[in-house]
């Protein structure tokens, strides 16, 4: 190398102190706290929108009590009117197989722009559980990507260079071609003229709009005439990234030109649901004395109250239009304003599109509005959701309809709360009535190995550990049962299994095994060392959806998917891991019954402690 | 507890504000100097005598974010720390900013230090709050490509892909400025 390393400390020494802080500030948003630690102060209601459709949803209510219980620590815990959090998963329909997207063949465009004879060659596989129906407005110096359900999925402008001092002048950019039904994205290319001094100069433009950015992946500019990309490269080295390669034939003096682009894209969309947070949900409504018992004397001024330990700005709307230290509030609280995003959803993986909401999650889009005052501007979207009748959610974006770490959040419980007149009194009826549904939930202790079935020489030291204690909740209704007689499910390692039932019905197997804790590294904990044995077999494997629900720095635990390969082609069953370093155990349980949904096995795997 | 209760703690020579400062952004502090010092003894040295020069700094200093004061001060302390030891861990950081960072043997002797910091801040400025922050993170703090993607909500190759275009329009906006790369 040659290079200095104490010239480089000298020059990020040098590094703007704003800068510096507001970085730092971001790093301190780790988001290293567990999902179930975050809401679960109760029971979790889950939301299954119904994939495409405005149909009513199924709804499940979920164990959790126990759960939280198990699990303690909580944002907000000892407050007695916490409530259980509530989960939107995502749609049905993007199965495992659908969720990881690679386009792998090829089509060709080809379109007569009279001075252009333009062929684009695009490898692709089009997915059609991705909505990829776009419409593409250029006008002034933006442009504005629009879905079929009319939701702005990303918007941008131009970045003029200033010429001399001087800006310069731009015609309306004219779109050239535009590929719809690219899956996920969209391929376009803008030509627009511009002038200045009387010199003028020409230039195209190739972008690729996904769901929540434009690239501009070529762009080239000359006076006189129109020269369009000549190479564009954006490596790959990531799971969500594009590979481009752009190349530019000039058929001489025809004026014709072909672009021929080699384009690859991986797209990884995971299935995670949304958990909302309930507590924060049911504040909506609440008198101002309610909020006193909960949280002490609100402050603040005009028509929002802040409380020690509250969630945002609380807003009432007087006949006035403004709210004094002093005033006497009436009605309810109508708004929640200044939400953080985390306070809303626990552990949401961002970014989340407007799309992910519309078409993962079920919202229904109600009004979108966009500035774009700067370079990216800002985007308001509120939405609705079937379960949260009369209730709709504000989202304010820095990213044009991207949902982050940094989005504002405002919830009310109506689209004129900002002009309606206060709810008389905290109604329960504002949400329906299934949503407050309780199930209740058991807690089971289980000691393995809970016998000696299974137990043979080859698995001695197996049997031989220290007995440790499995706690776990279970929906109410079911029960457990040691096995007596042989499973020879193949699915398991069978080491004194315990069958789990709901009623008559066997639902369950829970079963555990050893490995090695020297294999897993702490800093950098990789389950698959962890469960190998589960994972190397062709005919049935755990490694499917893996996604860890809750972990400690010694235990992780996990839901997943079990495929099993038999007669017919491919079968997936749901499952849970769990693992304790320090024991140097793991737990597994297999669900036989197909019709246990997600979010049992969600909330059941929170709940899991080894000890 | 809100960062100004924090100051005022400091203010009122209250050593409940070093507990405070602990509390809410220990993990922070710790997990910059580990980058640093790749060790974790050697991490917690440098955050407490960090502690120690906060607390014998504020007052009279109020800074704006004590967040960022406060890692600020633990990056300097680790890396003193570490420049009276072996440099370890930061050599990988170098080796993906070689692409960008001047070459010493010429730029030396054009260019200060402070230049081309007022370049890159400047640079910084104009991208995105998420890229610079991601850059920031990553080459003031010292701070891993995971630990920065759970911060930012992205998955580390999100990051590292960030990181690496971030360092390519930057070494772009150098050469524009006649930094010899």
């Amino acid at each position: 190398m040659n290079f200095s390393q104490q010239f480089w400390d000298e020059v990020m020494d040098g590094i703007d102190e704003k800068l510096t802080d507001r970085a730092a500030e971001r790093m301190t948003r780790a988001g290293d706290v567990p999902l179930s630690d975050d809401f679960a102060d109760g029971r979790a209601v889950e939301i299954k929108p119904a994939p495409r459709k405005k149909s009513k949803a199924p709804l499940f209510i979920g164990i959790g009590v126990a759960a939280a219980a198990i699990v303690g620590i909580t944002l907000r815990i000892g407050m007695e009117s916490v409530q259980p959090p509530v989960v939107v998963s995502p749609s049905e329909s993007e199965t495992s197989q659908d969720t990881d997207v690679e386009f792998d063949s090829h089509i060709t465009f080809h379109k007569d722009m009279g001075d252009y004879d333009i062929n684009v060659d695009i490898p692709y596989r089009k997915s059609s559980e991705f909505p990829g129906y776009y419409d593409i407005d250029t006008n002034e110096n933006n442009i504005t990507v629009t879905d079929k359900n009319g939701v702005i999925v990303s918007s941008s402008s131009y970045n003029h260079a200033m010429v001399g001092g001087q800006q310069p002048m731009i015609s309306t950019p004219e779109l050239m071609f535009e590929v719809l039904e690219f899956s996920s994205g969209n391929l376009f290319a803008v030509k627009m003229d511009t002038a200045i001094g009387g010199v003028s100069a020409k230039a195209v433009t190739l972008y690729y709009i996904d769901s929540t950015e434009i690239f501009m992946i070529g762009k080239n500019a000359g006076g006189g005439d129109y020269f369009p990309v000549i190479t564009g490269e954006i490596s790959i080295d990531g799971d969500s990234f594009t590979c481009c390669e752009i190349n530019y034939t000039s058929t001489g003096e025809t004026e014709k030109v072909s672009y021929d682009v080699d384009f690859e894209r991986k797209v990884l969309k995971k299935r995670e649901p949304l958990v909302l947070n309930r507590d924060l949900l049911s504040e909506l409504g609440m008198t101002y004395t309610q909020f006193c018992e909960k949280y002490g004397e609100g402050r603040g001024k005009l028509n929002a109250l802040s409380f020690d330990g509250g969630y945002g700005r609380y807003g009432w709307k007087p006949e006035s239009g403004i709210l004094f230290e002093d005033m006497s509030l009436a009605g309810g609280c109508n708004m929640i304003m200044g939400i953080d995003m985390s306070e809303l959803f626990a552990k949401a993986t961002y970014p989340i599109t407007f799309n992910d909401l519309v078409f993962r999650y079920g919202f229904e889009p109600v009004s979108l509005e966009a500035t774009t005052d700067n370079y990216w501007g800002t985007y308001c979207g509120r939405f609705r959701h079937q379960g949260f009748e009369g209730v709709y959610f504000l989202f304010v974006t820095n990213f044009l309809g991207v949902i982050d770490e940094t989005t504002n959040c405002t919830i009310g419980l109506d689209l004129d709360c900002l002009e309606a007149t206060p709810v008389a009194s905290f109604d329960e009826t504002i949400y329906p009535e299934n949503i407050r549904t309780k199930y209740a939930a058991t807690k089971h202790s289980f000691t393995f190995p809970a016998s000696d079935y299974g137990k043979s020489e080859s698995k001695a030291d197996i049997f031989s550990i220290e007995p440790f204690e499995l706690s776990i909740s279970l929906p109410e209704g079911w029960t457990s049962e040691i096995v007596a007689e042989r499973v020879d499910s193949g699915i398991t390692s069978e080491n004194s299994p315990i069958k789990l039932f709901n009623g008559d019905k066997p639902v369950a197997t829970i079963d555990f095994n050893v490995f090695d804790p020297t294999v897993v590294n702490p800093d950098s904990p990789d389950y698959r060392a962890v469960y190998n044995q589960l994972m190397m077999s062709s005919i049935v494997s755990w490694d499917y959806d893996y996604a860890p629900v809750k972990n400690t720095a010694d235990s992780e635990a996990a839901v997943c998917k079990i495929m099993t390969r038999d007669e017919n082609p491919v079968n997936y069953h749901r499952g849970i891991l769990a693992y304790n370093r320090a024991l140097g155990v793991y737990i597994t349980i297999y669900f036989e019954d197909v019709d246990v949904d997600d979010m049992t096995v969600y909330l059941i795997a929170s709940s899991v402690i080894i000890e | 507890m809100q960062d100004g209760n924090i100051i005022a703690l400091f203010f009122e020579r209250s050593e409940s504000a070093l507990a405070e400062l602990q509390k809410k952004y220990g993990a922070l502090c710790k997990r910059i100097a580990y980058n640093i010092l790749s060790n974790s003894e050697d991490a917690d040295e440098a955050v407490n005598t960090a502690y120690l020069r906060v607390w014998n700094s504020i007052p009279p200093k109020k800074p704006e974010s004590l967040c960022g004061y406060l890692c600020a001060v633990v990056r300097n302390t680790a890396l003193t720390a570490y420049d009276s030891m072996k440099r370890r861990r930061t050599e990988q950081l170098y080796e993906e900013l070689a692409e960008i960072i001047p070459d010493s043997r010429t730029t030396e002797r054009e260019f200060e230090s402070r230049q081309i910091s007022e370049y890159i801040n400047t640079f910084l400025h104009k991208q995105s709050a998420l890229n610079a922050d991601i850059f920031v993170s990553r080459y003031f703090y010292n701070m891993r490509l995971d630990d920065i993607g759970a911060a930012v909500g992205l998955s580390e190759s999100a990051v590292k892909m960030r990181l690496m275009r971030t360092r390519s329009a930057l070494r772009k906006y150098l050469e524009e400025r006649g930094v010899d790369i």
